[in-house]
């Protein structure tokens, strides 16, 4: 993958390209129906996205996303009204990022297990400690934020989350971590500095999830601690991009796409069991399609060219 | 969380005592943890093409099940809060500090829990085959273990120590279906602390856990427990990245 040109990258990526051209119209002739169906799906794509860039590519899997998402969400509502949008997601991102280096740094040294309990707690850590800050220090809980319409701002995001990390894959970086996940100790042999390059990856990843975050917090107009670090978060973009497929590029788009839309039928049907079906898909991936969808529809064509 | 169930429906159904009740739900879940490994985890075994890759597999399936019993338990037995008058609730005296009965009835079982369990890992065939079968899968192999049986007994004896902790607890507090979560993330923050695969370290590390979580609590507040156990952690993986207790 790595010796196609950009051309040929954005041109497989074509029916991505189109839906975003679509998105843009939707608001003004669908509806608001329409534009929070795509709004969902949109910031969706974007954290499984960013998920997969790190966690998907090496295996060492995140459970910790929440925790740069609510970064990013309790930044926009503290920040929100006296700096414009845009100013407040870039301040998020950053902060996600150097959380994600901090928190890389200790970890990523360690093997895979020891990383993924611990970024699954952290969620819950953060929350805990907003609490805890805003009982003793305002002695209130949640907070209002300012309402924007945030369907073209995550719109944008997602455009630039996606190009970047498009970007990203094709420099030294991306190819370390794409190594990495194959295989760590040829890695480290051939010389790659694996543990500055899986900190730095994560660190990249956690932003993205920081933008989204601080982009999307307007939606809710008042928010709490549980709300900002809620752990769907972090196993929604897990469960979608290996759904997909982990290890492939269109992985987290398919997967987020076929969640969201699913998470929309069962929330208006059966509410319920939104949760059993998203434990189900999990067991039912991890156990029979350890390289997700993706990886059927390729042995598909395989099968076919002969 | 189910074992907690257990007991709470024998206690209001049929009013077996809670401590007895662990006479029911121990073997069931045993059968339970054996049926689950042999279904699920035994092919995953074989298939995994590292030891890292399997426990990431597994620590997502364990997920997917959480996420599929609680909310069947919800869907059955509701959200609600529940709880019954458990035995046992008289205090006493010692030295000038009230203890509730069924509290310290609550810790000797745990405590001759943990060390049953030592015993039974340090001095029998088949505690050595589970150690081997952790410390070295292949070399154990090669002196006839069936490591797939001793997977199977180890997930069977995992549920039920999980299963009999629920029982514990609900006889001190309100159960329902979510009430595992918090116990999940703590354990599984012992496991990385006390180093994976090792017994003592894990006495060790719940111990550690247990107090700065009460001491945070008495002189700082709750919320900041977690805080306190990350900070901990921190520390420790920064000087022995692999956990206290693992070489």
């Amino acid at each position: 993958m790595a010796s196609s040109t950009l051309r040929a990258d954005l041109m497989r990526f074509s029916p991505l390209l189109l839906f975003f051209a679509i998105s843009t119209l939707v608001p003004p002739l669908f509806g608001t129906y329409w534009s929070s169906l795509i709004l969902k799906v949109l910031y969706w794509m974007t954290l499984a996205i960013s998920w997969q860039f790190f966690s998907g590519m090496t295996g060492y899997i995140s459970l910790g996303s929440a925790a740069f998402f609510g970064i990013g969400v309790y930044i926009t509502a503290v920040f929100g009204w006296s700096y414009p949008l845009f100013v407040v997601v870039l301040t998020a991102g950053a902060l996600s990022f150097i959380f994600g280096l901090v928190i890389g740094f200790v970890t990523l040294r360690l093997r895979g297990m020891y990383f993924a309990i611990f970024t699954f707690g952290l969620s819950e850590l953060l929350s805990n400690t907003v609490l805890f800050w805003e009982m003793k220090m305002t002695g209130t809980r949640g907070r209002w934020i300012v309402a924007i319409d945030v369907y073209y701002p995550i719109l944008l995001v997602t455009i630039a989350t996606f190009l970047v990390i498009l970007l990203l894959r094709r420099t030294k970086m991306g190819l370390a971590l794409k190594v990495i996940g194959e295989c760590e100790d040829t890695a480290s042999h051939v010389g790659v500095n694996t543990t500055l390059f899986k900190t730095l990856g994560f660190a990249v990843s956690c932003m993205f999830m920081g933008f989204v975050g601080a982009t999307l917090a307007p939606r809710w107009g008042y928010i709490d601690s549980g709300v900002a670090f809620n752990p769907i978060y972090s196993f929604m973009p897990a469960i979608m991009t290996i759904l997909g497929g982990a290890r492939a590029d269109y992985g987290p788009i398919l997967g987020a796409i076929l969640l969201s839309l699913l998470e929309e039928y069962l929330l208006a049907t059966l509410r319920e069991y939104f949760m059993v079906v998203l434990g189900a898909v999990l067991i039912i991936v991890v156990y029979f399609l350890p390289n997700g969808l993706i990886g059927v529809l390729e042995k598909v064509q395989r099968a076919r060219a002969y | 969380m189910l074992g907690a169930y257990t007991t709470y429906f024998c206690f209001v159904l049929f009013g077996i005592n809670p401590y007895v009740s662990l006479m029911i739900s121990g073997p069931m879940f045993f059968m339970m943890g054996v049926l689950i490994n042999m279904g699920i985890f035994q092919r995953m075994i074989r298939l995994s093409r590292s030891a890292e890759e399997l426990e990431a597999r597994s620590l997502l399936i364990c997920f997917g099940l959480s996420y599929i019993i609680q909310n069947m338990a919800t869907a059955l037995w509701t959200a609600n809060y529940r709880g019954y008058s458990a035995p046992l609730r008289e205090t006493i005296n010692i030295l000038g500090t009230a203890f509730e009965l069924n509290r310290i009835l609550i810790a000797m079982i745990s405590f001759a829990i943990n060390l049953v369990l030592y015993l039974f890992l340090r001095f029998t065939k088949l505690g050595l085959a589970m150690r081997a079968a952790v410390d070295q899968p292949e070399g154990a192999q090669l002196v006839g273990v069936d490591i797939y049986r001793i997977y199977s007994i180890s997930f069977g004896l995992g549920l039920l120590l999980s299963a009999w902790t629920g029982t514990l607890i609900s006889t001190i507090y309100s159960i329902n279906p979510y009430m595992g979560g918090p116990y999940t993330m703590m354990a599984l923050l012992m496991i990385i602390l006390a180093g994976i695969g090792s017994f003592i370290g894990n006495i060790v590390a719940s111990l550690i856990v247990g107090f700065a979580v009460y001491i945070t609590m008495r002189l700082i507040h709750s919320a900041l427990t977690l805080v306190i156990i990350y900070a901990i952690l921190v520390i420790v993986l920064l000087v022995r990245p692999r956990g206290l207790f693992r070489r």
